[in-house]
């Protein structure tokens, strides 16, 4: 088993830095630290060459920190990359071929054209359904009028999440957006892809974060304060949208999280709070489900009843989620696995979730093309 | 068995000796407003939800279509449109 022992973040949003400026932002404070201690290198990331016109990433940064003899590669999943980092990472050090891996999610996806955008995003569907002008945004909106109809679900139940979590992300000194919204702005703010406006998406961000990974019996030599990964696990779902049955399960969530719970000898009950790929509202709704938290068609109501706020029985992105903390594609899974740490070891100051022992995480590819699923604890 | 993105293997039975079919109709399961869209396509659309046979599908339409409408489908250069068929 392995163990997150430090965590760092740049602050998510439209930065002037480039790519390789926002890694070191994040992993410079752990190299200063552990240079002499990490033997590995991951970097997660999905879009250096649509977006930046870079390649071959992590010797780029290993250079750039003075790493250079370091081993290193690159991870990407798209969406997904940061838990499939960590999985990789947590494979390594198990294995017996890395002690002490530093972890960097980083992505720079501004200052572009919007439409170019959507299309790169939208890139890792297939081409027979790219060529209807589908988005990942608009399979939010079909997924939200199937729920709705299929649970009787509130159309402001939906809309809640992006108000919890705007809330949550005004705690958050690194989120992009740290102004609480409330549930009427929301609801009148300009549609995205109706139902969903666009303060119920996450929006387009720069930023990183990184995590230093180690055994669990190297643990105590960095830190006191540690955050355990008791279970992990990934799984796939089609990525063919029209060939997912039923539509509103996301069957790699679904399976990952049993895996997940399965390894750590855990249940969801026993979980005091979880950080889920929030790309729209929707999507917390049904991972929250589907990750084994509320019972199918029920997740709506935990909103309607605050279950899930700060203060609730069971906090979900205490961080601000995608939603408002941002989602630089690469980097999101590593703030997961930061956002986890940083309450378990209570460090998240103003969001801080109180008597935190055990979380959970859910790094999302896609729009479900594959999940990985973690269980941490407090050590 | 049927499905709608090319694969080198039948899901179900993993037999390769899978046949190319063309259809141009359904029936519509949702519609949904597309602001937020795509290099290469409107600024604006509908984007179609639709069935036909066991198979889901995409399309684009100039206006919302209501669930259950029987649409044809054809393309317009740059992918499938559709409209209702009556």
């Amino acid at each position: 088993m392995v163990s997150i022992v430090a965590a760092s973040f740049t602050k998510f949003g439209k930065r002037d830095d480039d790519l390789l400026s926002l890694a070191s932002q994040s992993a410079d404070p752990l190299v200063q630290k552990y240079r002499e201690d990490v033997d590995f290198f991951i970097v997660s990331n999905s879009y250096s060459g649509e977006y930046n016109g870079i390649s071959g990433l992590n010797n780029l940064l290993t250079t750039r920190f003075s790493m250079d003899d370091v081993p290193s590669m690159r991870v990407d999943n798209t969406s997904g990359s940061g838990g499939s980092a960590v999985l990789v990472a947590k494979s390594l050090i198990e294995s017996g071929m890395a002690r002490n891996i530093l972890i960097t999610g980083v992505e720079k996806m501004t200052g572009g054209n919007g439409k170019n955008s959507t299309s790169i995003i939208a890139s890792l569907l297939h081409n027979e359904e790219r060529i209807s002008g589908i988005s990942l945004p608009s399979l939010g909106g079909f997924l939200a009028k199937l729920y709705m109809e299929e649970f009787n679900a509130s159309r402001e139940s939906l809309a809640m999440v992006a108000v919890k979590n705007h809330l949550n992300g005004s705690k958050n000194p690194y989120a992009q957006f740290q102004k609480p919204v409330t549930l009427e702005e929301v609801m009148n703010s300009k549609i995205i892809a109706d139902p969903l406006r666009i303060f119920e998406f996450c929006p387009v961000s720069d930023g990183s974060a990184s995590i230093l990974v180690t055994s669990d019996e190297n643990a105590p030599s960095f830190s006191s304060k540690i955050a355990k990964i008791i279970g992990c696990a990934s799984a796939s779902s089609t990525s063919s949208l029209s060939a997912r049955n039923p539509m509103t399960t996301i069957n790699a969530v679904k399976n990952a999280s049993l895996k997940a719970f399965r390894n750590a000898g855990a249940k969801p009950s026993q979980m005091d709070f979880a950080e889920l790929h929030d790309m729209s509202t929707i999507l917390e709704i049904v991972e929250s489900e589907d990750a084994g938290f509320f019972k199918k068609g029920e997740g709506w109501k935990a909103l309607v009843e605050h279950k899930t706020d700060l203060k609730g029985e069971f906090p979900i992105n205490t961080s601000g989620g995608l939603n408002s903390k941002g989602h630089p594609i690469g980097a999101s899974g590593v703030a997961q696995a930061g956002e986890v740490f940083l309450q378990l070891t209570g460090m998240a100051g103003q969001r801080q979730v109180e008597n935190a022992n055990f979380g959970f995480s859910m790094s999302m590819a896609g729009f479900g093309n594959s999940s990985t699923a973690f269980v941490y604890q407090v050590i | 068995m049927e499905f709608l993105v090319k694969r080198d293997f039948c899901p179900s039975c993993y037999s390769q000796d899978i046949e190319d079919s063309n259809f141009n109709n359904g029936s519509v399961i949702h519609s949904v407003k597309l602001i937020a869209t795509p290099a290469g396509f409107p600024d604006e659309y509908y984007l179609i939800m639709a069935r036909h046979s066991k198979i889901v599908f995409f399309c684009r339409s100039p206006i919302s279509l209501n669930k259950g409408t029987e649409i044809v489908v054809r393309d317009d250069g740059d992918g499938p449109v559709c409209s209702p068929s009556t």
